[in-house]
């Protein structure tokens, strides 16, 4: 006990002085601490760090809150010189959302987490909280040696693609429930999946088994390089493939998704390619993508995305992200800024331009409330975790 | 925060895995011997033959006073160059992860439930890590020792010695390694290839964890972010302390992203 009440006073000195930036590294030298040595541990009493992350003796509650504010000036199609007013629209909106999260770990072999969600939008002329909406309810199981099973509603995520997704096969898993079993020490990491969300049956209450997606996925490193390979089949779709690959090469990560879908209508792939680099503040993201389900073979979109932070030592972080699709010649082109003058306070200041005829893609997937093309946007964030 | 964590307990891996080789005396060109004493250095701090865990204590100060703490969790398997970081404070990132095997590099980001690969080594120049961090480091592999020397470093006697790459997958081509008479890296100078200083890392104390060693803390001292504070040059210093050291042996899915995804939020 004297020796653990040293060895922490002995700690909280050494943090104190190695700060101390009036003298040099070579100072920590002159009156060093004694090399500790302590006396051996049985095998029985040695620390096992591993059960503070996988037991808990009570159920850990946590959550959020966030809420933005803002107001929006724009043009819904683009000013001409001579009449600057003509298009222009100004609005203001506001919402908030509140998240509560359960996570029990009874014993390291069980867990069961809890996700849930309200949201008050009353831009959208919603005044009161909404009701409770259960975003994650998973049970994990780990009681077999070098198996992991995860049941429930919970969101799996597969593929490289973070501007453009069409090496997810699993994408819309959120909306149900699925079933997964995992090995992770066959190669890097083997799982198969079985999924179900109530629009995949014609009858729910007389499920069959052709109605259920099922999918798995492989993991390995080769010579330094990810490859993955993974598939999901459902009757009603088809066959989805995916194989997947990613490297560094000259400090740049280099990623690379091909899709090949297969159903009874149709064939055809997607395919995905991308980067990634950063320096020291400064990040650098981009991707392509060629959709071949597009008829006509055109759809071909690109998309790169840019961040700094602490611009000239600031606190501001700007950003950027392009997009843009040769299928219509429509795209969308962002500019934001951050910063938090106060704690819990995030405010961003946002330029965001939309491209393209009427009726194009982005124009018709344009988020901004109002439809505008070119608007500045001024939001104001509180926030905060518990 | 995260990447900064994680460099640094990559590069506790790599520094104390040295092998040197004991020096008489004067500075002269180094030979057999320095290899000799690389390879007996490196045994004292590698666990080859079992798991390592210990809870690390990570403070970084930034020059002008700015300080952040992450605790976290260390798990290492030296045999098979793998390890785990489990993040433990602040309490909000509880439970994040990363994951090292070999060269590569797993990240898992619970809110997506994404993980992301990566073995861009620079990419961690952002913090105190730099490419040899994510290298097992193995001194008597990677460099060639060109010149030692007998040097008093504050109370200890030190054989100083001058290391250059051998290979291109370290990110500094030369290092400078300070190491006391009973075989422990006490200093450790980084420099780029011309020459210029990039990082300090000063190692006082160590614990003894059965007939090995581990450090009790360390102080890194980053050369390229300074800044002039009321006249006196401040640079980035980080102070990590290392307890509980345990060697217990861990189950092989420890070493596995699923792990990851099971003690995450």
């Amino acid at each position: 006990m004297i020796k653990k009440i040293l060895i922490a006073s002995f700690l909280c000195a050494f943090t104190l002085l190695s700060f101390a930036q009036d003298t040099s590294m070579d100072s920590l030298f002159d009156e060093p601490i004694e090399d500790i040595v302590a006396p051996p541990v049985s095998d029985a009493r040695q620390i096992d760090h591993t059960r503070q992350f996988t037991e808990a003796a009570k159920p850990v509650f946590s959550g959020s809150f966030s809420s933005e504010g803002g107001a929006g000036l724009g043009w819904v199609d683009f000013p001409s010189f001579s009449n600057p007013r003509e298009g222009l629209s100004a609005n203001i909106g506001a919402e908030a959302t509140t998240t509560l999260k359960l996570d029990a770990r009874p014993d390291p072999a069980f867990r069961l987490y809890g996700n849930t969600s309200v949201d008050l939008k009353p831009s959208d002329g919603q005044y009161t909280w909404s009701a409770f909406a259960i975003d994650e309810l998973f049970v994990d199981y780990s009681g077999i040696p070098n198996a992991f099973f995860r049941v429930g509603k919970h969101t799996i995520s597969w593929g490289q693609g973070r501007l453009f997704t069409p090496g997810n096969p699993m994408s819309g898993s959120e909306e149900g429930s699925a079933f997964r079993a995992s090995f992770p020490t066959v190669l890097s990491g083997l799982s198969a999946v079985a999924l179900a969300q109530n629009s995949y049956f014609a009858d729910p209450a007389s499920p069959s088994y052709r109605e259920i997606a099922f999918g798995a996925i492989a993991d390995e490193v080769l010579l330094g390089s990810l490859v993955s390979t993974a598939f999901r089949y459902r009757g009603a779709e088809g066959f989805q493939g995916l194989f997947s690959l990613k490297r560094t090469i000259l400090s740049t990560d280099l990623l690379c998704d091909i899709v090949y879908r297969k159903s009874e209508t149709s064939r055809n792939f997607a395919l995905l390619a991308g980067f990634f680099r950063e320096w020291k503040d400064f990040k650098l993201y981009g991707e392509y993508q060629y959709e071949g389900a597009t008829p006509g073979g055109r759809d071909h979109s690109f998309g790169l995305a840019a961040g700094l932070n602490n611009v000239f030592g600031t606190t501001f972080d700007v950003g950027s992200q392009w997009l843009h699709t040769l299928q219509d010649d429509s795209g969308s082109l962002t500019l934001g800024l951050t910063w938090n003058p106060w704690s819990h306070i995030k405010a961003s200041v946002a330029v965001p331009l939309t491209y393209g005829k009427d009726g194009s893609r982005y124009i018709l997937d344009n988020e901004d409330p109002s439809k505008r093309r070119l608007a500045l946007i001024l939001l104001l964030e509180l926030s905060g975790s518990f | 925060m995260n990447i900064f964590l994680i460099a640094l307990a990559l590069s506790l891996a790599s520094i104390f895995s040295l092998p040197l080789q004991a020096q008489t005396t004067g500075v002269k060109t180094a030979g057999s011997a320095e290899a000799a004493l690389l390879k007996e250095v490196d045994a004292l701090v590698s666990f080859r033959d079992t798991d390592l865990s210990a809870e690390y204590r990570i403070e970084k100060r930034d020059p002008g006073g700015a300080m952040s703490t992450t605790v976290a969790a260390m798990f290492r398997r030296d045999r098979t160059d793998q390890f785990l970081i489990l993040i433990l404070e602040p309490s909000l990132d509880k439970g994040k992860g990363y994951l090292k095997q070999g060269d590569t590099l797993w990240l898992y980001d619970p809110v997506d439930r994404v993980f992301t690969f990566t073995s861009a080594k620079e990419r961690f120049q952002n913090s105190s890590a730099r490419n040899s961090d994510f290298n097992r480091s193995n001194y008597s592999n990677d460099y060639s020792a060109v010149s030692s020397k007998k040097e008093k470093l504050g109370k200890f006697d030190c054989t100083v010695l001058d290391l250059e790459a051998n290979n291109d997958r370290v990110s500094f081509p030369k290092v400078r390694i300070w190491v006391s008479d009973d075989l422990l890296v006490r200093k450790v100078e980084d420099y780029s290839l011309s020459g210029q200083l990039m990082r300090i890392t000063a190692v006082p104390t160590y614990q003894r964890v059965e007939d090995r060693w581990l450090p009790a803390n360390l102080v890194i001292q980053d050369q390229l972010r300074a800044k002039k504070i009321g006249g006196k040059m401040e640079y980035e210093r980080t102070t990590v302390s290392i307890s509980k050291p345990s060697l217990k042996a861990l189950p092989d899915t420890v070493y596995t992203k699923a792990y990851l995804e099971r003690v995450s939020k």
